[in-house]
């Protein structure tokens, strides 16, 4: 990892300022707290390190596990780690340097991305920043990206000025199949991805598609709006354009038979119940406050490669074609053709499950999509897949021995079409 | 016994596409920006196809108002170039857009500023097609998002209903087009005829009847409103003329037109100028009120004949009457240059040449040096020049009322003034002004050949001339001093040239100095003397007076100012 490396200084790149964390405060981080210690090649050092409990399940189970110590999630994963407001106090305290522009500013796209407990938000975040670091290979976003475009900032509250972060260190525990802990209240993190574009009438200016994303705790979403949070809300939440609401595709959609267990069942109900709650937050949120513009809702049903689902024609034809030859579609959606019939083929998905949700005999599936409506017109509907649960799974069952570095990287599935709708939403990017 | 219930959801929809759908439909092919740039690049092809295929069309197609089509499409284009500006994506729709944007906006300035080239069936077409591609982009505008079902169809839809409407249009347009060429080669034929015979009526007028100058100066207005212009035939009128089969009918009353103004340039019957600017008398000079009409009129007849010939150039053109056309102008054009050589020689009508040639007034209006002036001919036989002062002086009445020739600028002018009977005959020259509005001509010289009877006497038929007078006005912006000494230096050279080289005897060593000489011993003594003192003759115009006697007949007052 790059930031095990002692790196003094802050350096700039591309005239933005970059953060390394200095060596006093790198030395004692330690990879893998998710990870079985009987199945870590790399095991940490730090004893401390022993103390993380195992995690199983999907990717989204970790992320609902409330009573496991709380791993510092995104920086670095370590438990040792000081409060990232102190880190921020103590090592940067003199170096204005590495200010960045504000959070707040025009011209921004606010990108709300908002779910319940144990829905995969932030690995659908990290995923986004993994499928766009190579701009030739971010699907259908290849088409618009400028070449080395992609930039992560962080900051503890909106506030403060953010600060850029290493993209490929963002995400590194994504990408060594580390499973990413919960994310409580006080280690809420804003996230900036700012993505690049060529416009002009020469194609020769840029422009930015900047999503905002508040890390926050799900279950703190779904507990509502109290007089301390609703500030934060109101920041994250209020002004956006486009929110992309997470849901697993499998708690909407359940395979008949025995294929759920009972803890299956009720791990069902308390996602549906938090999704609930936490549109009916969002919607209290926008008429307490009066806000009558309209928002564009993405649903990203996550996990769609989830065996759980009762969706198995979407799971073979949309998800399994593109994991099993990530490159092919990757290479053709860089293309014009590409990106317009991909986008043919999501808005056939979109209108199917739309249908689907229809047919849902729960009712409380079967509306979701009207309370999902905020006057922006149809709701998408997009299920993709952040990471390979059952590999996540496995790899953490001790099923797979191999060394992490043996495993192939992650496969995002269709992570980046939410980008593209917020894109077009902002941008009227497809005229 | 109780029912199961199986809380899974069943699967509906099972006719779900891949991740990369495949299809020939257009609409897939690329994303709108692409789609609909490719379908308006189609439209313009198709319509400039559909409108320059066709031998006829491509002839004669002419579009009401192009510059305001040519506008709208610039417009249009220009629009979506600017509001699509900050778009991500690719550069082949910037491209398009933009280069659709500078091809209209060029078209545009070519139909406003374009003349010729404005005409051209091509720059119509052109206009039409770059606005039906302009409005296929037009969709761009809409804010279309990828959920909608128009995603796929806005291209192919665009592209339909752009030439559902623009192709009938163009064809209606085409078929007006045609229908208003051949009117209008009908009426351009009619109109040259007519023209033809104005010029003609207007070139075969008496214009030396003196009694008829009100008339005169009508007929010279009927040339100056003369409306050629607006008919000249273009290339494209002669093409469409080619293509009806019309072009020999239109190359007839081309020739009938440009037949009548050379013989209007025929100096045996273009007006004249014989008319002092001045008129002296015993109160002292003043501006002849006629004057500043009759010299506009002559010049404006000049000038508008020689417009009328430049403007009968025919355009080149390929086809077998314009080329046949181009040789008869050439040839025309020649007779008539033949024609000016003379005029610029003579004494009286110099000024004329760059009148006809189209000379325009920041060149000036190219003056005749006075020495050369003053040994023009004044009657055809070459025998009398101003410069032959003592041939002049020994002219008896009767000969010299041979030269009363307005032809020649040559007027008598018999009078009686107290106790004498006079007779003159006057000669004037002129220099074009070309500056002024309207153009006319300034006095340059004027001569008189002064006879004088004896006190309470009558003129015989021989009497001899008792002297030979000079006016010469001073140019504007010309210092009078300076003009009297350039005045005398030509005098004397046009003398000297007159008699070979003849020694003259000079009053004194100025310049403005007057001479006499003698050709002779036998011969009589000619005196040439410039007034002391420059005149006023009037409006700040002054003049340089001088005199010319023999010993016999010399007086020291002038004989004559009126």
């Amino acid at each position: 990892m790059a930031s095990k490396e002692p790196t003094p200084d802050v350096w700039n790149d591309d005239a933005r300022t970059v953060f390394y964390l200095p060596p006093s405060l790198t030395a004692p981080i330690a990879p893998a707290p998710a990870a079985e210690p009987e199945t870590v090649v790399e095991a940490p050092e730090d004893p401390e390190d022993q103390k993380v409990p195992e995690t199983a399940g999907s990717p989204g189970d970790d992320e609902a596990g409330g009573e496991e110590p709380e791993i510092p999630f995104p920086w670095h994963p370590s438990a040792d780690r000081p409060p990232a407001r102190d880190v921020e106090e103590t090592a940067f305290v003199a170096q204005t340097a590495v200010q960045e522009v504000p959070f707040d500013r025009p011209g921004t796209t606010r990108v709300g991305l908002l779910g319940g407990k144990g829905v995969g938000k932030s690995y659908l975040f990290q995923a986004m920043i993994y499928r766009t670091l190579d701009g030739k290979r971010s699907g259908a976003l290849s088409y618009y990206l400028d070449r080395d475009t992609v930039r992560v900032y962080q900051t503890h509250d909106r506030k403060s000025v953010p600060r850029s972060v290493i993209a490929s260190e963002f995400i590194d525990e994504y990408r060594s199949w580390l499973r990413l802990g919960q994310t409580n209240l006080s280690r809420e993190q804003w996230y900036r991805l700012r993505l690049q574009f060529r416009t002009g009438l020469l194609g020769k200016d840029k422009s930015f598609l900047d999503v905002d994303f508040l890390d926050g705790s799900g279950e703190s979403f779904e507990a509502g709006i109290s007089a301390e949070r609703e500030e934060t809300w109101k920041a994250a939440f209020l002004d956006a354009g486009v929110m992309v609401f997470c849901l697993p595709l499998w708690a909407a959609f359940p395979a008949a038979g025995d294929v759920l267990s009972e803890d299956d069942w009720e791990e069902r109900e308390n996602v549906i119940r938090g999704f609930d709650a936490v549109i009916r937050h969002f919607r209290d949120l926008r008429e307490n406050h009066q806000a009558t513009h309209p928002v564009r809702s993405i649903l990203a049903l996550t996990m769609a490669d989830d065996r759980r689902s009762a969706l198995t024609t979407l799971r073979n034809r949309w998800i399994t074609p593109f994991l099993e030859d990530p490159r092919l579609h990757l290479d053709a959606m860089r293309t014009a053709s590409g990106v317009a019939r991909y986008l043919a083929s999501a808005r056939k998905v979109s209108e199917a499950l739309g249908r689907e949700f229809d047919a849902s005999q729960d009712p409380r599936i079967s509306g979701l999509p009207e309370r999902i409506d905020f006057g922006a017109g149809r709701s998408w509907f997009v299920p993709l897949s952040a990471i390979d649960g059952a590999t996540l799974d496995s790899w953490e069952k001790g099923q797979k021995k191999r060394p992490r570095s043996g495993l192939r990287p992650p496969v995002p599935v269709h992570v980046e079409l939410p980008l593209l709708v917020a894109l077009c939403e902002s941008h009227n990017a497809l005229m | 016994m109780a029912q199961t219930f199986d809380a899974g959801h069943e699967e509906t929809e099972r006719d779900l596409p891949g991740p990369l759908q495949s299809g020939w439909y257009p609409g897939i092919w690329a994303l709108p920006a692409t789609t609909l740039s490719a379908a308006s690049l189609v439209v313009l092809g198709v319509v400039l196809i559909f409108l320059l295929a066709g031998e006829t069309s491509r002839a004669l197609f002419r579009l009401p108002f192009a510059p305001g089509w040519a506008l709208a499409a610039a417009v249009l284009a220009w629009a979506v170039a600017l509001a699509c500006r900050n778009r991500p994506g690719r550069q082949p729709p910037r491209v398009w857009v933009l280069g659709l944007a500078a091809g209209s906006t060029i078209l545009t300035l070519v139909c406003f500023l374009g003349g010729d080239l404005a005409r051209s069936p091509y720059v119509h077409a052109g206009a039409l097609a770059a606005l039906a591609a302009s409005v296929t982009l037009l969709p761009r505008l809409l804010p279309l998002q990828p959920d909608d079902r128009l995603v796929q169809h806005i291209a192919p839809l665009a592209l339909a209903f752009v030439l559902f409407v623009t192709l009938p249009v163009s064809f209606y347009i085409g078929r007006r087009a045609v229908e208003d060429q051949k009117r209008r080669v009908g009426e351009t034929i009619a109109e040259l005829s007519r023209e033809a015979g104005e010029v003609r009526e207007v070139s075969a007028f008496p214009w030396n009847s003196p009694e008829r100058r009100q008339d005169a100066l009508r007929e010279m207005q009927r040339l100056q409103v003369l409306p050629l212009e607006q008919w000249l035939p273009d290339r494209y009128l002669w093409q469409g003329a080619a293509h009806l089969g019309e072009d020999g009918q239109l190359a007839a009353a081309y020739r009938g037109l440009l037949d009548a103004v050379v013989a209007g340039i025929d100096p045996a019957r273009t007006p004249k100028l014989w008319q002092s600017q001045f008129t002296g008398s015993s109160e002292g000079w003043s501006r002849d009120p006629l004057f500043p009409d009759l010299s506009a009129a002559v010049a404006g007849y000049h000038l508008r004949t020689g417009q009328l010939l430049q403007r009968l150039a025919p355009p080149s053109g390929e086809s077998a009457a314009l080329r046949e056309l181009a040789t008869y102008y050439d040839q025309s054009k020649q007779e008539v240059d033949k024609r000016l050589e003379v005029l610029a020689k003579t004494w009286n009508e110099d000024w004329v040449p760059p009148l006809i040639a189209g000379r325009g007034p920041a060149s000036g209006p190219a003056l005749s040096p006075l020495s050369d002036l003053l040994r023009r001919p004044l009657p055809p036989d070459d025998s009398l020049r101003p410069a032959s002062l003592e041939k002049l002086l020994d002219l008896k009445r009767w000969q010299a009322r041979k030269m009363a020739d307005p032809k020649r600028g040559c007027g008598e002018r018999p009078y009686r003034e107290g106790d004498f009977q006079y007779f003159r005959i006057d000669c004037y020259a002129y220099a074009a002004r070309l500056g002024s509005e309207p153009p006319g001509a300034d006095l340059r010289i004027e001569m008189r050949i002064v006879y004088k009877s004896e006190v309470l006497g009558s003129l015989e038929r021989s009497d001899l001339p008792t002297e030979l007078y000079f006016l010469f006005p001073v140019p504007t912006g010309t210092d009078p001093e300076k003009y009297r000494e350039d005045v005398m230096n030509a005098l004397k050279a046009a003398v000297r040239a007159e008699y070979q080289g003849m020694e003259l005897t000079l009053e004194d060593r100025t310049s403005s100095a007057g001479f006499t000489f003698q050709t002779g011993p036998r011969a009589p003594l000619v005196k040439v003397t410039p007034t002391r003192r420059v005149k006023d003759l009037s409006g700040g115009i002054s003049g340089i007076e001088v005199y010319a006697r023999t010993a016999a007949t010399g007086r020291s007052r002038p004989a004559a100012r009126r």
